[in-house]
């Protein structure tokens, strides 16, 4: 089991390189292709906005609503995550219009007139720049990691119920999502928005560790003998990395936004797109923080808290976390924070606290291993938010087809599905799809805790130390398929 | 303002890049127009089509409280619902949208060939207070009619609408007009009738008048007047004043005085089913399903879960002592008028004469069994 996780030398089989087809390497190279494909995700997002403001206030025939919380989410969840980690963030068109400002192109490199030199969207104060509509600055050191991501997913999680049923507040939401971006593209170098503010870029991070689909350097040494660093400083063909991730030492997915930069800023064609068995990223010791611990925490307490209120049977749960009362709502928060930043937390502490004594791991740190025992979580929150995802697209995504004709709830019968009556798809299989989920991501949880431990001894002591974490592991499962079987069946 | 020049104009040889630019530019103007277009179309200035979007009354109700129209225009209306299931209906008019579901627009035509003003509402229970959702259409023409309050409501009624109603005797079993047509039949079908239609010599005692007028008690206690004891030479057969026409009745007197409490009351119920049809009654089921159960309750007890949130108990029509002694005028008038401070609306500016008499006739079949 743990050889499927275990990190690999670099072009061993495990690893299967796509770039090396020179087609499929030439179009990721095309400078035109992220604007496309932003651009078209711009249009729906541009709509989902404009319907969210000005559309039907009914959420099930709103656009808004219906294409961000069903058909972008179960996207999201369902098919890119998983399979793709990050490749929402090459899609994302929230970053695109900042971008353009800094770099005064939608396509463009800057040897054909985009900026003005290497180190065209973080340097302002280089000479001649005087066109420059970005100030660069470097992000705060103190705001660095993704603290602000953790604050901002919980508190989207927090309003979700209102954000994911009104439409208009759906509308101000994105809409705060493309002025926080723009705003900090002109403020700031790069997409310092996607790397540390992003809510939905944070656990998208997270949950891309485990994903199949890696961008890497082919051979760290053909970088160390290259000084010129293109693919972090930019060069003629492309533009020094959007996401300040430094590609010939990156070796998790957790802050690469796929968008193919060093591939055409590279030089010795060193850079690959792989598939590769999932996980290993969980493994990089070197990785480990205690801000992505508690993005694992605050996936997991959320991934059982939103059956719950979601589909669960328990309607003044809904009244209080949809802000019937004031007092009511004031519950749910103190309830909905209390265990995304304490409960589960102590829990996990508390097991890692066991897991070191019973594996005779005292020469570790408790710390340590704390924040290292999160990201097992990681399998089994993925599993679970799919689990979830599977319950409302199933259950909802028959609401996109009249809405395609009819975004703003208006009357419009654009493409003629707009009397398309809804009905739930699937839903006998639903069930069972969950169990199945849930199941596999309790084994992956298990195979990646055994994993971690043994990164810190080895052999017979993580038996003992991952047997607590199975027990622990295996209850949070339990109590996750009573959610969704039981509880919300 | 330079910077934004330069973005909008690319200098020569970028031809992707301005392609991109102007592509960019004209999907988002596209998508503006779209929108505007919109928003100015069925919502907004058009002539032909006219947007009403429905919400529950504590938000907002009807987007529009009026609509003015002109008479013999052809009226095109999309309907919209915000929140819940709504329906819309234009009272005294043959229109009916049906149920808007949530998010989903429904259009419906009509030509406006009644000047004057209607009453349109809400048809389906969406809200405690979805009996206040209601907007008038104003159909502006020469002729206009009148439909605040129709004139056959007298005053002296009106100014005992509210009086307490006591039969002060309550049928033993509830009154059935199953079992009183046979008695029916054995004792009074020869001079009046096969529905109590009478004849030249006889009273016409299935008309529906008969419980329009007068209270079911009142039919049921002229009944008992055959009794000797009230009998005089003044009095008819079945205790009423005589008229020329039942004089001759008084022959059969005996034949009421043979009958049980419970078999008079079965007759008065037979004749009350001579005065309705069962079409009539559908429609008042009809009617009263949609309108009034909500607050009454299906079977009529008064126990709807909206009359909770009414300030007075709804009405039970399964009362006998209070149904019994009300006249079929009474009710019409105060489905008409409205509750008064009991949360019931009025009904007067929605339904026709013809709507509120199969719904009075409906309402009696709460305390007297229908027709079989």
């Amino acid at each position: 089991m743990r050889t499927l996780l275990a990190p690999k030398p670099r072009g061993a089989p495990a690893r299967c390189d796509l770039t090396r087809w020179p087609r499929f390497r030439n179009i990721l190279q095309q400078r035109a292709l992220n604007w496309i494909v932003m651009t078209v995700a711009g249009v729906a997002f541009l709509l989902a906005i404009a319907a969210g403001l000005l559309g039907t206030a009914a959420g099930s025939a709103n656009f808004g609503i219906v294409f961000v919380w069903i058909v972008w989410w179960g996207l999201l969840m369902g098919v890119l995550l998983p399979l793709g980690g990050r490749l929402w963030c090459f899609l994302c068109p929230i970053p695109a219009p900042g971008e353009w400002l800094q770099r005064k192109a939608l396509v463009d490199a800057p040897g054909n007139g985009g900026g003005d030199g290497l180190l065209s969207i973080d340097d302002p104060e280089r000479p001649g720049d005087r066109w420059a509509l970005s100030r660069g600055r470097r992000w705060p050191s103190s705001l660095r990691g993704i603290w602000l991501q953790n604050a901002g997913f919980l508190g989207v999680a927090l309003f979700s119920t209102v954000i994911l049923t009104m439409p208009s507040v759906t509308g101000w939401v994105l809409l705060a999502f493309l002025a926080g971006a723009v705003g900090l593209a002109v403020q700031f170098e790069r997409r310092a928005f996607c790397r540390y503010v992003c809510p939905v870029g944070g656990f998208i991070g997270l949950y891309s560790m485990v994903s199949p689909l890696e961008l890497r350097v082919r051979d760290p040494l053909v970088c160390q003998d290259h000084r010129t660093k293109d693919c972090y400083l930019g060069n003629a063909e492309g533009y020094g990395c959007p996401w300040l991730e430094k590609p010939w030492s990156m070796d998790r997915n957790a802050y690469c936004g796929l968008c193919g930069e060093c591939l055409r800023t590279c030089t010795k064609d060193n850079v690959a797109v792989n598939l590769r068995l999932p996980g290993s990223d969980l493994l990089v010791a070197h990785g480990w923080k205690l801000d992505e611990a508690y993005k694992a925490f605050i996936m997991l307490a959320c991934a059982a808290i939103y059956p719950v209120v979601f589909l669960g049977p328990w309607g003044w749960l809904k009244e209080w976390a949809n802000l019937d009362t004031l007092a009511g709502f004031g519950l749910y928060a103190l309830g909905f924070l209390g265990l995304n930043l304490a409960a589960v937390p102590a829990l996990h502490l508390g097991t890692a606290a066991l897991t070191r004594w019973t594996a005779g791991l005292r020469d570790v740190p408790l710390q340590r291993l704390f924040v290292a025992l999160a990201y097992s979580l990681v399998p089994l929150s993925l599993t679970a938010w799919i689990a979830f995802t599977v319950s409302l697209v199933f259950a909802n995504l028959a609401y996109a087809l009249p809405v395609l004709s009819d975004p703003f709830g208006w009357g419009w019968n654009l493409l003629g599905t707009r009397h398309y009556a809804w009905r739930p798809w699937l839903t006998g299989w639903v069930p069972s799809m969950q169990a199945a989920l849930l199941i596999a991501g309790l084994i992956g949880s298990i195979v990646a805790a055994e994993a971690i431990l043994w990164r810190f001894h080895g052999g017979r002591v993580a038996i003992r130390g991952v047997l607590i974490q199975a027990i622990t592991l295996t209850a949070e499962t339990a109590f996750l398929l009573w959610l969704y079987l039981g509880a919300s069946a | 303002m330079i910077g934004l020049w330069r973005l909008l104009v690319p200098p020569e040889g970028r031809r992707l890049e301005y392609l991109a630019r102007v592509a960019t530019a004209g999907l988002f103007v596209g998508l503006t127009v779209a929108v505007l277009a919109g928003i100015l179309g069925p919502f907004g200035s058009s002539r032909h089509e006219i947007g009403l979007v429905a919400r529950q009354p504590g938000a907002g109700g009807w987007s529009r409280e009026r609509i003015v129209v002109n008479q013999g225009e052809r009226v095109r209306l999309q309907i919209r619902s915000e929140d819940v299931v709504h329906g819309f209906a234009i009272g005294r008019l043959p229109v009916d949208a049906g149920a808007i579901e949530p998010g989903k627009a429904v259009t419906i035509e009509f030509v406006a060939d009644q000047a004057g003003e209607f009453t349109f509402y809400c048809t389906m229970w969406c809200d405690p207070n979805h009996p206040r959702m209601r907007g008038i259409l104003e159909v502006r023409g020469q002729a206009v009619t009148e439909t605040a309050w129709p004139s056959s409501a007298s005053d002296i009624l009106l100014q005992h609408l509210d009086d307490p109603r006591d039969a002060g005797v309550i049928p033993p079993g509830v009154p059935s007009a199953i079992r009183g047509l046979p008695l029916y039949g054995q004792r009074c079908v020869n001079c009046h009738g096969e529905r109590g239609e009478g004849t030249a010599r006889t009273v016409a005692i299935g008309r529906r008048e008969l419980l329009v007028d007068g209270s079911p008690v009142g039919v049921f206690r002229m009944l008992g007047g055959m009794k000797k004891r009230e009998g005089s030479a003044s009095v008819g057969a079945h205790g009423q004043k005589v008229t020329p026409a039942s004089r001759s009745g008084t022959a059969h007197a005996e034949y009421a005085r043979e009958w049980s409490d419970q078999e008079r009351w079965d007759v008065v119920a037979a004749l009350w089913a001579f005065g309705t049809t069962a079409d009539r009654l559908d429609v008042g089921r009809r009617l009263f399903q949609r309108n009034c159960a909500a607050c009454h309750g299906e079977a009529g007890r008064g126990d709807g879960p909206g009359g909770r949130s009414q300030p007075k108990q709804p009405a039970d029509f399964t009362d006998a002592r209070r149904m019994l002694a009300g006249t079929g005028e009474l009710y019409t008038a105060k489905i008409r008028r409205g509750g008064m401070g009991t949360g019931m609306p009025y009904w007067g500016s929605i339904f026709t004469e013809e709507e509120l008499a199969a719904l009075v006739d409906y309402l009696w079949t709460f305390s007297m069994v229908s027709v079989p």
